[in-house]
């Protein structure tokens, strides 16, 4: 039973990377759900990231899928200087396990990961990495994204930090 | 280097209405040599916030000025700047970001000094000789270390004018930031740490710059148009000014186009915030008169306090230290600052404010990056020798667009690299 939830939840989060690293973005966006929560943490004191989105700093923070949109309208505008249409992404998840499946419809899953960078045009390539952890909820054929937490291990941020660099 | 190369890098001509500035400034690394022995060895540098350290034996440590640090707030109360560096054989005392310690001990051969960095521990202390005194082992100190309303400064000069001196001006500003609270303002816990492959001075530039604002960033403000955000003001506004407010210090500030927690309503915001706002208005106003409690949350403000200490007032409260570590790279570190006792909702409302235009991960940082990068690439055309710094120069009340405030500061700078004799010989002529 554990095989199949985890076998659901790891085909989720492959095919999450690939709508990134391929930037079909309305595929991604589709993922999530209208309250979805996507987080990603500063650090406080280098020690450990930041606890709490409302009354600490993160990097990235949105309590709904309509901030999501946003940043999506953005990349497409080809109007944000930094949303470097050219930037190349490919996303590596491993480790995969379940975290809570008390509910199979409802699991609770981490993974870890790794992006690998690449600008063309200053020919560089650079990567970020850390841990996920995917709330997923499985309704009909419909699987959803309600909330995702990103960990960046390595926080010192090079110039620009992107939904799909993490 | 001879200043007569030095002295060509800037040229400032207020009558011709001509400020250019040689692109060496930011490519060569003789200038960062300078900066480090003449500006940031000089100057008062910004180390932290005293909230950082809100109990005794509190510390953070940072690298400041390029130099490890501990700020800390001894058993005493008092706030200290402690170099990180143990006066026996040099490793760091403190390998811990931040914490709270009655001593700091050397991992290496264990000397150990309390919170106020007299050293109170030495192993088999038996075996140095009668001359050995553990009075001349504190830790290290800057030469000078003061604070104005919660932000501490460092200064590695002992000739240096006091802090207060040294802030001339910006002090106004400083409170305007700082009588947003009624306790005092506090940094968050979380910092945002971004390196940038440009000059800082490029940095400098671009934190104080109205003229980039609606080019650069024309996504957020039509993000921003299109949630209900009146911007048919733009930026240039009556209520707006560019400011030399001395010592290389300068200032920006505007009629804000964006909502403000304190305390400037915007759709949204939501109607629930509405009346909450209000009412913080209405505070400032019993506090301060109207005409300050306008100013206070209906106008922000780019400031800058030489050389390298932003503190953007804007749709939230940013404050931005940053160092070269090489003539064409930088570290960055920023903070969201905001008052102790705002309630859960508007600190909600206030990160969402910073997370949405400010840092790495906004949605107006990264093409503020991408174009310093951008400039920094374009250097390498060696034969293309000036920026041109000059708008506004002949106007008698420059705006905001102008140039003024980004002119201050290359003045100072030149002024501390080459001597204000060299500069005003140069302009007579």
């Amino acid at each position: 039973m554990n095989n199949e939830v985890l076998n659901r939840c790891a085909e989720l989060l492959y095919r999450e990377a690939a709508y990134l690293d391929e930037k079909r973005w309305a595929e991604w966006l589709a993922l999530y759900a209208e309250d979805a929560e996507f987080w990603v943490p500063a650090w406080h004191g280098g020690r450990a990231p930041t606890s709490d989105p409302q009354s600490q700093l993160s990097l990235i923070y949105y309590n709904n899928r309509a901030g999501l949109e946003d940043r999506i309208w953005r990349i497409q505008s080809g109007q944000s200087l930094a949303s470097d249409p050219l930037i190349r992404t490919c996303h590596f998840i491993t480790n995969v396990r379940l975290l809570d499946a008390t509910d199979p419809d409802e699991p609770h899953v981490a993974s870890h990961w790794q992006v690998r960078i690449y600008r063309p045009f200053q020919r560089r390539s650079s990567s970020y990495f850390g841990f996920y952890e995917h709330l997923l909820r499985f309704q009909k054929d419909q699987p959803k994204i309600v909330r995702k937490k990103i960990i960046v291990l390595n926080d010192e941020i090079e110039s620009v930090l992107d939904i799909n660099h993490v | 280097m001879k200043d007569a190369v030095l002295e060509r890098v800037v040229i400032d001509d207020p009558k011709a209405g001509i400020f250019r500035v040689n692109r060496r400034a930011f490519t060569e690394p003789e200038y960062l040599e300078l900066e480090k022995a003449r500006v940031f060895s000089r100057c008062w540098i910004y180390v932290g916030h005293e909230s950082e350290v809100p109990a005794p034996g509190d510390f953070r440590s940072r690298r400041v000025a390029g130099r490890p640090i501990i700020l800390v707030r001894g058993d005493d109360g008092e706030v200290r700047v402690l170099l990180n560096t143990c006066t026996h054989r040099g490793a760091l005392v403190c390998r811990q970001p931040k914490g709270n310690a009655r001593t700091f001990q050397c991992p290496y051969h264990a000397w150990t000094f309390n919170s106020q960095g007299e050293l109170i521990g030495v192993p088999g202390e038996s075996s140095y000789s009668p001359a050995f005194d553990r009075k001349q082992f504190a830790l290290g100190r800057p030469a000078r270390t003061d604070s104005y309303r919660g932000f501490v400064f460092m200064c590695l000069d002992r000739t240096a004018p006091e802090l207060s001196e040294y802030l001339a001006g910006a002090v106004e500003y400083l409170d305007l930031v700082c009588d947003q609270s009624e306790t005092g303002m506090r940094i968050s816990e979380g910092s945002q740490a971004y390196s940038v492959r440009a000059n800082w001075k490029l940095l400098v530039e671009n934190s104080i710059d109205g003229y980039h604002g609606l080019p650069t960033h024309q996504r957020y403000f039509a993000f921003l148009a299109d949630s209900g955000v009146d911007l048919r003001g733009g930026l240039e506004t009556s209520h707006q000014k560019a400011l030399d407010l001395g010592n290389g210090h300068a200032v920006i500030e505007y009629l804000s186009p964006f909502g403000r927690p304190i305390a400037r309503w915007v759709p949204t915001f939501g109607e629930l915030a509405k009346a909450r706002i209000e009412e913080k208005h209405r505070r400032l106003e019993e506090r301060f008169g109207p005409e300050r409690a306008f100013r206070i949350s209906q106008t922000a403000r780019n400031l800058l306090i030489f050389p390298n200490l932003i503190i953007n007032d804007i749709m939230a409260v940013t404050v931005r230290t940053f160092f070269p570590v090489t003539p064409d790279y930088m570290e960055v570190n920023a903070w969201n600052l905001g008052p102790a006792e705002e309630d859960i909702e508007d600190s909600t409302l206030r990160l969402d404010n910073f997370l949405t235009f400010l840092g790495p991960g906004g949605f107006a940082t990264p093409d503020d990056v991408e174009m310093l990068e951008s400039c920094q690439r374009g250097f390498a055309n060696r034969e293309v020798e000036w920026s041109d710094i000059s708008r506004g120069m002949t106007r008698e009340h420059p705006s905001i667009s102008d140039e003024l405030q980004i002119r201050t500061f290359w003045r100072r700078w030149h002024d501390l690299l080459v001597g204000p004799h060299v500069r005003r010989s140069r302009k007579a002529a």
